[in-house]
């Protein structure tokens, strides 16, 4: 309830600010409408498609599947399932939010489900191409090259900061 | 959460306007030293951009002279660090796993920075 109280404060300053700005510069004004109006059909028409996916997942893929695979004891081939998973990710890093968490409850490591969410974030195939293309072949290949252990890294610090009792929804 | 969405996705229009990419060309010139790298990779944590519209901006960056350090920098923390989106981050995974999540990416990416610097010098 308090958070939700917080939700309604935050968006009322959000409302308030909105007025202020078409006070002052009705342009600015537009174009701050017109670009959350592109985001929200971006979102809008991201997450259904991703909701009704976690909702199938949640049916019927089999726990003790998810376990072998990417479950504590799964080592190294649980890291290379995870990272396999993560670049099939589209759209943005929020989508993949319920998706990681529904890993996790059906019993994906921490780890794993880190190097899922970090590799959905960095690296996805259309956004490779499109960095190689805008930043050169050297900047994007480099970068990449030191993405993958960074985001090993990160994740097996996660494991070992983070426990199962740390996540409520887990 | 449909809340929290539509507070996220307004804020990030706020942002949009008033804080638009083109503004990081400001502080990471080619002399800009580790201020101007820190400074990018805040800016990449706290902004939501799609990647067709961060690359160009980064690319034409990189081609003004801008350091490779800075750009590296803006890139790694956009799509790996978000404070804007932290709110529904947290609301799956809660506060303890979101923070380490978000810092060791922030740290990560300086670090990426700084090795990118030196290599492509």
């Amino acid at each position: 309830m308090k958070r939700k109280i917080g939700g309604l404060v935050f968006l009322s300053i959000l409302f308030i600010g909105q007025i202020v700005v078409h006070i002052l510069d009705e342009t600015k004004a537009i174009s701050i409408l017109s670009a959350t109006k592109s985001y929200l059909i971006e979102m809008l028409s991201i997450l259904p498609p991703i909701l009704i996916l976690v909702g199938l997942f949640e049916v019927w893929v089999p726990k003790s599947m998810i376990e072998k695979y990417l479950g504590e004891a799964s080592g190294w081939k649980g890291v290379l399932a995870a990272l396999f998973v993560g670049t099939a990710g589209m759209g943005p890093l929020y989508v993949a939010f319920p998706l990681g968490l529904s890993l996790l409850r059906k019993g994906a490591s921490i780890i794993n489900v880190s190097i899922f969410l970090c590799v959905w974030a960095a690296i996805k195939i259309p956004m490779i191409l499109f960095e190689i293309k805008f930043l050169g072949l050297e900047f994007a290949a480099l970068r990449l090259a030191l993405t993958i252990p960074c985001i090993l890294a990160i994740s097996g610090i996660l494991g070992l900061l983070v426990k199962r009792s740390d996540i409520p929804e887990a | 959460m449909a809340l929290l969405m539509l507070s996220t996705i307004w804020t990030i229009g706020f942002l949009l306007v008033f804080l638009p990419p083109e503004i990081i060309s400001r502080f990471i010139g080619p002399e800009s030293g580790i201020e101007g790298v820190i400074l990018a990779a805040l800016f990449g944590s706290v902004v939501l951009i799609q990647a067709f519209i961060a690359f160009p901006i980064a690319g034409s960056l990189l081609r003004q002279g801008a350091n490779v350090s800075a750009v590296a920098a803006f890139v790694t923390t956009l799509v790996m660090v978000g404070i804007l989106t932290a709110p529904m981050e947290i609301k799956c995974f809660g506060r303890r796993y979101v923070f380490w999540r978000n810092f060791l990416s922030f740290v990560f990416a300086l670090l990426i920075a700084v090795v990118m610097g030196i290599v492509l010098r």
